[in-house]
């Protein structure tokens, strides 16, 4: 609590001991991915644009702030305006290599900023402090810890990494194939788009996506709306069952309740009200005595 | 779904929108992929949630014991060590472990939360702490959040892992006064002590003139000689000294953070003075009284009547159902991060819906309404209402008072702000007060034998003014010789020294606090000087002194003497 009415009680330093080691390598793992990231964008970022200096120094300030303060959404806007800018438009599009390395690093950013972030929300020490208090005090401060753990930790951080990476490539080619499931130029039954259905075929293009992506989000979002059901437990369904009920009778209810405390209220005031009137005749203080005038 | 989450969707979608409408391949990609893995990670965080969470077991450990219930002692050191292992298959970051700790549990060493980072088939958390007030301290349960690598989904649940204990009293183990001048001709038995009346005993109270009747074993003859008329020799009585502890229980000495409160330090000082009259082979009873009536504890000495005696003070002691009290929004606050931490899968608005409703339009207070429907429906679940009574609950503060108050009370939060109101009746407390305490002293006069020992530990240092009230009873008990010991707790923990510092400070918090003592002073000098007048003896606060003075009046009823005398 402690902990509902008073403040909590002071956290110790000694805090994620057992998870330090670990919370500090996938963090300087997560820390050289975003260095990576950050230099391939800013090596291919806002080239030919008017101001590629200035814009550059602005993507890189965001992308330290982004480490402190803000989300990896920041980022992902950014890319699009580069994107939405300075890609220029074609019709055909089969996926180069240059194009799946851009995409790759894009959302590995996010992944490594977004992982570094919650990792840093876990540790009560920033990253850059510590490192900072390390170089001052020559490396004398900084936690000594076994070999052998570090080549444990790393290994593990080495694996987790690459098992996001991979799956990152997977939703690549995913969104590839989803990507391709409608065609640019046609319709899907090999319809003329713009003199069939009076639509530019990019309108129609979007609107068949969005149609695909919404079927797939709904089909899955009712196995899991199934599954959530299927697992409530007895204190979950009860509370459900009475708040649905709640919610269907609601107007009925409220109409009832209110008026029955309307009515408990009156008559504690008028019972209130004899009480007072009662004392008050009877006190002798304040008894009125009926003179003969 | 965390906010990070919403604005990538939300970029992701936008993205992919332009980027097909312009035929900018690369941002409609990016933006799909984006959208892509955030719907797997959306599957896997759900898998994890049905796969992984049911399998989770965890033990935890009090002083390497693992049952339910249990024994400790207030202000002692506990160990406590939690572990985790799940069924099947390892355990997946990340997983934050959070041991729910009550306010009667003080945390010193280590923490009650642990982060798991990366995967591992079991993991372990220790700390340490102490128990702060007598009563009863619970363990709850474990309170887990869940959460992908990326923090795009949180879920949060709680784990029940209720373990009970009893939290016994401390006590002071002070060496006792020993006389250093011989005053007893053999040696009795164990617990039992001279009383200057006529008896059986074996010293010599005093010569009298021979009585027909009287055994001519106990003629003096020598003394007779001289005289030259029979006298006879009068024995002292051996009896046991029972020493009676009243404790207070009124709704005074429960109010405050727990190992702060009146009836803790009271208890302190009742099981100090338990302690040592078991010692000496003293019986120790209790009278307990509060609003719900009085227990009365029989004398019994011996370990196993301490034990009991600590036994019963700790059940007392156990706050009943809180006095009620407005609804205030700070009342439904508390409540809110009770269940927030105990039940958070009882607020998931898929689970607990609000009806929708109009009024009242402004945001602020449609919030305050929609987070009272939250917590009716809690409430609800938890004590078997109906729905009609969630509605009442809703539109009826004093009921939700009750509840709210009752909900806060099982959870063993104290009787503080907000649960309990702060109000100044001290003065009407203390006259409820003096009424329990004379009717349980009278009581026991009633049924009690001559040479007792009444420790009287009562809040009526509020109510000084007025004490003539309970004077009878008092004068009542000294009438029949019983020894009258008045321990009145303060609220400080020690006993008010008149302030003679000139100069008392300038702030608020300063001044305030001079006039705090000031007034303790002046009440506690109108009271002791009250009861000594009568005859009783007076001690301030639990300190120490108190109980030694409490001590050295029950070693006076064990001497036989009246006054206190070669003792260093």
């Amino acid at each position: 609590m402690s902990n509902y009415t008073q403040s909590k009680p002071h956290s110790t330093d000694d805090s994620v001991t057992a998870a330090r080691p670990e919370l500090q390598i996938m963090k300087a793992a997560n820390l050289l991915l975003i260095m990576f990231c950050g230099w391939f964008f800013l090596t291919f970022l806002y080239t030919g644009a008017v101001l590629n200096l200035s814009l550059k120094f602005f993507f890189l300030a965001i992308l330290v702030l982004t480490l402190r303060r803000w989300t990896g959404a920041l980022l992902l806007a950014l890319l699009q305006v580069h994107l939405f800018f300075l890609e220029p438009r074609v019709a055909d599009f089969g996926g180069a290599i240059g194009e799946f390395v851009w995409v790759m690093t894009t959302v590995l950013l996010i992944m490594a900023v977004s992982r570094f972030r919650t990792l840093q929300e876990k540790d009560e020490h920033s990253t850059v402090r510590r490192l900072l208090s390390s170089v001052i005090s020559g490396g004398t401060n900084a936690h000594e810890y076994d070999a052998s753990v570090i080549r444990r930790h790393t290994a593990a951080a080495v694996v987790t990494s690459g098992r996001s990476a991979l799956l990152l490539v997977g939703c690549c080619l995913v969104a590839l194939n989803l990507m391709s499931l409608v065609p640019a130029d046609r319709t899907i039954t090999g319809l003329n788009t713009v003199s069939e259905f009076r639509l530019r075929p990019s309108g129609y293009r979007i609107i068949m996506s969005g149609l695909l992506l919404y079927s797939v989000f709904v089909v899955s979002w009712l196995f899991i709306n199934e599954g959530v059901w299927r697992r409530l437990s007895s204190s979950q369904a009860g509370i459900y069952l009475r708040s649905v009920l709640l919610r269907w009778m609601h107007r009925d209810l409220r109409m009832l309740t209110k008026r029955r405390l309307k009515q408990r209220r009156r008559t504690a005031r008028h019972r209130e009200r004899s009480v007072t009137e009662t004392t008050t005749y009877d006190s002798p203080e304040t008894r009125h005595v009926p003179t003969d005038s | 779904m965390t906010a990070r989450s919403r604005w990538l969707v939300l970029l992701g979608i936008a993205g992919f929108g332009l980027g097909i409408l312009r035929g900018q391949n690369v941002l409609a990609w990016s933006s799909l992929t984006v959208l892509v893995w955030m719907f797997a990670e959306w599957i896997r965080f759900y898998w994890r949630v049905w796969r992984e969470l049911p399998q989770l077991k965890f033990i935890r450990h009090v002083n390497d014991q693992t049952q339910s219930t249990g024994l400790i002692w207030s202000g002692r050191m506990l160990s406590v060590s939690v572990e985790m292992v799940s069924g099947k298959r390892r355990l997946s970051p990340l997983l934050v472990i959070h041991d729910c700790l009550p306010e009667n549990f003080e945390l010193v060493s280590g923490r009650s939360t642990c982060v798991l980072i990366s995967r591992s088939p079991s993991s372990r958390f220790c700390y340490e702490g102490r128990a702060l007030g007598l009563g009863e301290l619970t363990l709850p349960g474990i309170h887990l959040t869940l959460q992908d690598p990326q923090g795009f989904f949180v879920t949060e649940r709680f784990v029940p892992l209720k373990q009970t204990f009893r939290v016994l009293p401390t006590y002071a183990g002070i060496n006792e006064s020993q006389p250093l001048v011989k005053r007893m001709n053999s040696l009795p038995q164990h617990g039992i002590h001279r009383l200057q009346r006529a008896g059986m005993g074996s010293e010599l109270l005093e010569l009298r003139e021979y009585v027909p009747g009287d055994p001519p074993k106990s003629i003096a003859w020598k003394v007779s000689a001289r005289r030259d008329m029979l006298m006879t020799r009068q024995y002292e009585s051996e009896v046991p000294v029972r020493v009676y502890l009243f404790v207070d229980g009124s709704v005074g000495t429960r109010i405050g953070g727990f190992g702060k409160r009146l009836i803790d330090q009271m208890s302190y000082v009742a099981g100090s003075v338990a302690r040592s009259a078991v010692s000496a082979g003293d019986p120790v009873g209790a009278i307990l009284f509060d609003e719900r009536g009085q227990q009365r504890i029989r004398p019994a000495g011996g370990e196993r009547g301490f034990h009991n005696l600590l036994d019963q003070l700790t059940a007392f002691a156990v706050p009943p159902s809180p006095p009620a009290r407005r609804l205030s929004p700070a009342l439904i606050n508390a409540a809110m991060r009770l269940c927030g931490e105990h039940y958070p899968d009882l607020l998931d608005p898929r689970i607990n819906q609000v009806p929708f409703t109009f009024f009242p339009i402004s945001p602020w207070k449609r919030h305050l309404v929609y987070r009272r429907s939250l917590l009716a429906n809690v409430l609800a679940g938890l004590y078997g209402l109906s729905v009609s009574q969630i509605i009442e609950l809703v539109h009826d503060d004093r009921m939700m008072a009750q509840f709210t108050q009752r909900l806060l009370s099982d959870a063993g939060v104290s009787w503080m702000p907000p649960l309990v109101e702060t109000r100044d009746q001290g003065f009407h407390d203390g006259m409820a007060t003096m009424e329990m305490l004379s009717t349980a002293i009278a009581d026991s006069v009633a049924t009690a034998r001559d040479n007792e020992v009444y420790v009287i530990m009562a809040n009526l240092l509020e109510c000084a003014t007025n004490i003539s009230h309970v004077l009878p009873a008092i004068k009542l008990a000294l009438a029949r010789h019983h020894r009258v010991v008045f321990v009145f707790p303060t609220p400080a923990f020690r006993r008010p020294q008149p302030l003679r510092t000139p100069d008392p400070g300038t702030s608020a918090e300063e001044l305030l606090e001079r006039a705090e003592g000031l007034r303790n002073c002046n009440l506690a000098d109108r009271l002791q000087r009250e009861l000594r007048r009568l005859g009783a003896k007076v001690a301030l606060s639990g300190e120490q002194e108190a109980i030694r003075m409490v001590l050295a009046e029950t070693e006076l009823a064990r001497s036989g003497r009246v006054v206190f005398a070669g003792v260093r």
